[in-house]
């Protein structure tokens, strides 16, 4: 199924996603990539992967309000759909099976 | 400082992101400002909001073509219409001006290419920079030698002292005859031999067969592909053999590879390699410190310090030379591989080497050229927008923005400018075979196609010229006030031209100083040409003495020629008049003078012929005597500057000279005569002291010098020459040098100069006559009215020429101010190169003004008419 195919930064974005609930957006991506992993990671290539992930119809977005630190400008809020949902969960028992083999204890 | 993100990166997001991306990019670009300025200061935000800009500067987000295009589509489109049309109704101008930058650019793409290619030699072999090559300076025979070889032996020792980290090889020209069938044989100056290491300095293309190991053992040979084709044809060489036939005798060279010819841009030279230890069996005596000496190529892995690795050849040379080197004071100097080709001029290079200043010649002339184009081209452009300042006034009045109008000019600058490139590189493709590369004397590649970096300069060089050609006449026009524009009321605008001015003053120095450059080329080569040598060099021929059979036997060759009827004389000598080479610096003592050690003589080794065969005339004393045995060995004549030299009356004076026929040989004579000065050395050098005597020993009967009868064809003798040689030396082909054409080859340079400087000058000062016609036709039609006014009131035609005229006697007066002093400088240079040249006086000065002055008035002449018999009153009534 190639369409559930997705690479790491992709699950990455894809998880910050759906755990951001209803706040995901460039920029709190960004920001909570860099808690969660201290990872850094370049704004520009979130913005592309937020939208292949919504041709690949994983996400969803919407115009959000505007604020004042944003010049005016509103929020692109992504959401996670249901199909994107399902990549994960299948993303987590393809590696968890595999780990299993390794780890047989830790199931 | 301003609190938010520069103003210019948000611009530039605009311009290329998407419209459906850029909301939401924007924001977030805000948001990591604000994030930075809250965290660091507010210029750390700005100095880094651009390079956020930048992170979102990618594919995805950027406008697709079809919309930046449905934005401008219709003003490019009006605006490329409308240059098109403008360009054709003023067809002369742009008549003018196309053929102009055409003629420009080509000669300048012309001269680029030629000075691309000259600086390319020895840059396509990998590692270049790692390459040098090992040469001597040394005293021989009391004179300062710069060779471009080495001794033979030398490099053992290098390998010794150094191998870690050097790879060394040596290459040693070694001409012979290839002796392929029985029916077969050539002469092949391009043999040399050499170590097998030469292949890790230079990586040659193998085509057949491999370098691997070869030349490692006696008797393998590596050819270049054109031989292989010509000795073995469409058969593979490798494996087969070719008989090299030397004077100790016939040896058979196993082929084992096969490399591409040399391409054109290296200082090497050869069509055969054969291993070096050959030599063993070829010439045993080979491996000395003397003769021959051989070129010495280095590869530094790591680099070289020049210095140091000078330092330790000198204490190579001391501990390692044979007694007797030292005496010559050798001095070790390393080359950069690169540089030889420009910069290096010693004995015996393996061919002619051009001279930096020769190619930096070439490429001020391209600049001057390009510089006189782009001039014209301003200069006309400029003039021509004054006609059109109506179009101008109604794009003002209509609302066109500055920068709308200065994008007309451009576009109109580079349509033009990229037509006549377009049209230059198709003229110099086509005529590319046929022309340039004659006129150029070499065989230039055209590389166009394969030269990205040419293509790439081309079109930065078209966008540069159409910017500066461009923008000047645009800012030039539309300074005005769109009434008076329209109205065509612009006496408050008209500049006295005053930049115009200066522009074809400039034009007018460059040219007066090409003319007078040009003049001095020419004169000084035919100068070279016509002088007297001393000798008479028409109808002389040299017929090469090629082996010993030759050489020994050289009376009865020369018995069997006086007997052809048109034989005038023949005479043997020891070299070859008019070229300087082989005239051995052999030691002379006067014994009657002890203390004139001083002088540096030449010595010529003839027979008593000699003088009489070149028609070489006495001074004073008497010539050799044939039926005066003692001559043989005891008599002398010196030239006429020798014989100053030493001052008084030197006739009957004693002299010992030691010449070296396999052993020294001192003779104790006389000096019997002393002859006019000749020019045994070309002319770039004065005349040499010079000791003429009698020498038939075999080592120096090496031409014998033919006078010919003028009055029978030149094919038919040098037949009947070719079929005596035939039957007295069956075994070789003949060789035989015409003298004149010998000393022409001298001056090949000089000519060679002189040919492009003349055709390029022509180029360019016809484009300076070409932008004088443009801009007379321009004034003249502006000063109809004064001149109608002018014939009214009485005016002469003579009167109109004179002040219509007037304008350029000031530039001429300017021209020559800047153009004199800088040719007077330059020449005054150039000259003392050559012991004789002429003196280029201030006539050629004044005749190089009045040339131009003639060009000028050539250019107006149309418009000079065109005023004299203008009728009055139709200019009057012009409104």
């Amino acid at each position: 199924m190639k369409g559930t195919t997705i690479g790491e930064l992709e699950e990455l974005v894809l998880l910050t996603v759906a755990a951001l609930k209803n706040q995901a957006y460039g920029v709190a991506v960004v920001t909570e990539i860099k808690e969660t992993t201290g990872r850094e990671s370049n704004i520009g290539a979130i913005h592309t992967v937020l939208r292949r992930l919504e041709e690949k119809g994983l996400v969803t977005s919407q115009l959000g309000g505007a604020t004042r630190e944003r010049g005016g400008r509103r929020k692109r809020i992504y959401s996670i759909t249901s199909a994107g949902l399902s990549t994960l969960d299948q993303v987590f028992e393809t590696r968890s099976s595999l780990y299993r083999r390794i780890r047989p204890s830790m199931s | 400082m301003k609190q938010t993100p520069p103003e210019w990166a948000i611009k530039f997001l605009r311009w290329f992101c998407r419209e459906d991306h850029l909301e939401e990019i924007e924001g977030d670009l805000y948001e990591i400002f604000n994030l930075k300025k809250e965290y660091g200061d507010i210029s750390y935000a700005r100095r880094t909001f651009l390079y956020d800009v930048l992170k979102f500067f990618r594919p995805s987000n950027f406008k697709t073509p079809a919309m930046t295009f449905s934005v401008n589509r219709g003003l490019w489109n009006h605006n490329l219409k409308i240059s098109v049309r403008i360009l054709k109704k003023y067809l002369l101008f742009t008549g003018i001006n196309a053929t102009g930058l055409v003629l420009g650019i080509t000669a300048f793409l012309i001269l680029l290419l030629y000075y691309l290619q000259e600086t390319s030699y020895d840059t396509f072999f990998p590692n270049h920079q790692k390459i040098y090559r090992i040469v001597i300076n040394s005293m021989e025979d009391g004179q300062y030698q710069e060779s471009a070889r080495s001794p033979i032996p030398l490099m053992e020792f290098y390998q010794e002292a150094m191998a870690e980290d050097v790879t060394f090889g040596r290459m040693l020209p070694w001409p012979g005859f290839i002796k392929f069938k029985e029916t077969d044989k050539r002469k092949e100056n391009q043999f040399v031999f050499a170590d097998e290491t030469v292949f890790d300095i230079f990586p040659f293309k193998v085509v057949r067969g491999s370098l691997e190991n070869a030349l490692s053992a006696p008797f393998q040979l590596v050819i270049t592909e054109s031989k292989a084709l010509h000795y073995f044809g469409n058969e593979n060489p490798v494996g087969k053999t070719l008989i090299y036939d030397e004077s100790s005798g016939e040896f058979e060279f196993n082929v084992v590879a096969v490399v591409q010819d040399l391409p054109f841009n290296t200082h090497l030279d050869f069509d055969f390699i054969a291993s070096i230890k050959s030599l063993n069996q070829v010439a045993p005596w080979y491996n000395n410190w003397f003769y021959p000496s051989t070129f010495l190529y280095a590869k530094f892995e790591n680099g070289v310090n020049i210095e140091a690795f000078q330092k330790r050849s000198h204490k190579i040379l001391e501990q390692n030379a044979k007694p007797g080197y030292l005496d010559d004071h050798p001095e070790v100097v390393i080359q950069p591989l690169t540089s030889i080709y420009l910069t290096s001029d010693r004995n015996g290079e393996w061919k002619s080497n051009n001279t930096q200043i020769n190619i930096n010649f070439f490429a001020a002339l391209a600049g001057f050229i390009l510089l006189i184009a782009i001039i014209n081209y301003i200069n006309l452009t400029t003039a021509n927008s004054q006609q059109r300042t109506r179009e101008i006034g109604l794009k003002k009045a209509m609302g066109s923005a500055r920068s709308q109008l200065i994008t007309q000019f451009f576009l109109e600058s580079l349509l033009m400018i990229s037509l006549s490139i377009a049209i230059s590189v198709t003229i110099i493709i086509l005529l590319w075979d046929p022309l340039i590369s004659q006129l150029l004397n070499r065989t230039v590649v055209l590389q166009f196609s394969t030269n990205y970096l040419l293509l790439a300069s081309l079109l930065a060089g078209s966008l540069v010229l159409a910017g500066v050609a461009g923008v000047y006449p645009a800012l030039a026009t539309i300074r005005y006030n769109p009434i008076d524009a329209i109205r065509n009321n612009l006496n408050q605008y008209m500049s006295k031209g005053t930049q115009r001015k200066a522009l074809v003053t400039v034009q007018l120095s460059v040219s007066m100083f090409l003319i007078l450059f040009t003049m001095l080329l020419i004169k000084q080569y035919f100068f070279l040409q016509t002088k007297y040598s001393g000798f008479e060099k028409d109808y002389r021929v040299a017929l090469k003495m090629v082996d010993d059979h030759d050489a020994l036997n050289y009376q009865t060759l020369k018995e069997q020629l006086m007997q052809l009827s048109f034989v005038e004389n023949v005479a043997v000598s020891s070299t070859i008049i008019g070229l300087g080479e082989g005239f051995y610096g052999f030691n002379a003592t006067l014994p009657d003078r002890p203390n004139l050690d001083n002088v540096e003589w030449f010595t010529l080794g003839v027979d008593e012929d000699y003088l009489q065969t070149f028609d070489i005339k006495m001074v004073e004393g008497r010539d050799f005597n044939k039926d005066l045995s003692s001559d043989e060995k005891e008599a002398f004549i010196l030239n006429k500057t020798a014989a100053d030299q030493l001052g008084g009356s030197v006739l009957e004076e004693r002299m010992d000279l030691t010449v070296y026929t396999g052993k020294a040989d001192t003779r104790k004579g006389k000096i019997i005569g002393v002859v006019e000065d000749f020019h045994f050395q070309s002319l770039y050098e004065s005349v040499k002291p010079l000791i003429i005597y009698i020498n038939k020993h075999e080592h120096y009967t090496d031409y014998l010098n033919i006078k010919l009868n003028p009055g029978n064809s030149i094919t038919e003798q040098v037949e009947a020459i070719e079929a005596v040689y035939g039957s007295f030396n069956p075994d070789k082909p003949m060789e035989l040098l015409f003298i004149e054409d010998e000393i022409k080859q001298t001056y090949k340079r000089e000519l060679a100069s002189s040919k492009i400087m003349f055709w390029f000058t022509l180029l360019s000062i016809f484009i300076a006559a070409l932008g004088a016609f443009g801009l007379a036709s321009y004034s003249f039609r502006r000063r109809t009215k004064e001149i109608g006014m002018r014939k009214v009131l009485g005016a002469s035609t003579g009167h109109i020429t004179l002040e219509v005229m007037r304008e350029y006697v000031l530039l001429l007066g300017i021209a020559c101010l800047v153009a004199w002093p800088i040719a007077f400088y330059l020449s005054a240079q150039w000259l003392g190169n050559f012991a004789y040249s002429i003196h280029f006086g201030v006539f050629n000065y004044l005749l190089g003004l009045l040339l131009l002055v003639g060009i000028v008035l050539l250019s107006n002449l149309h418009q000079l008419l065109w005023s004299i018999k203008l009728n009055p009153v139709d200019c009057l009534r012009v409104e």
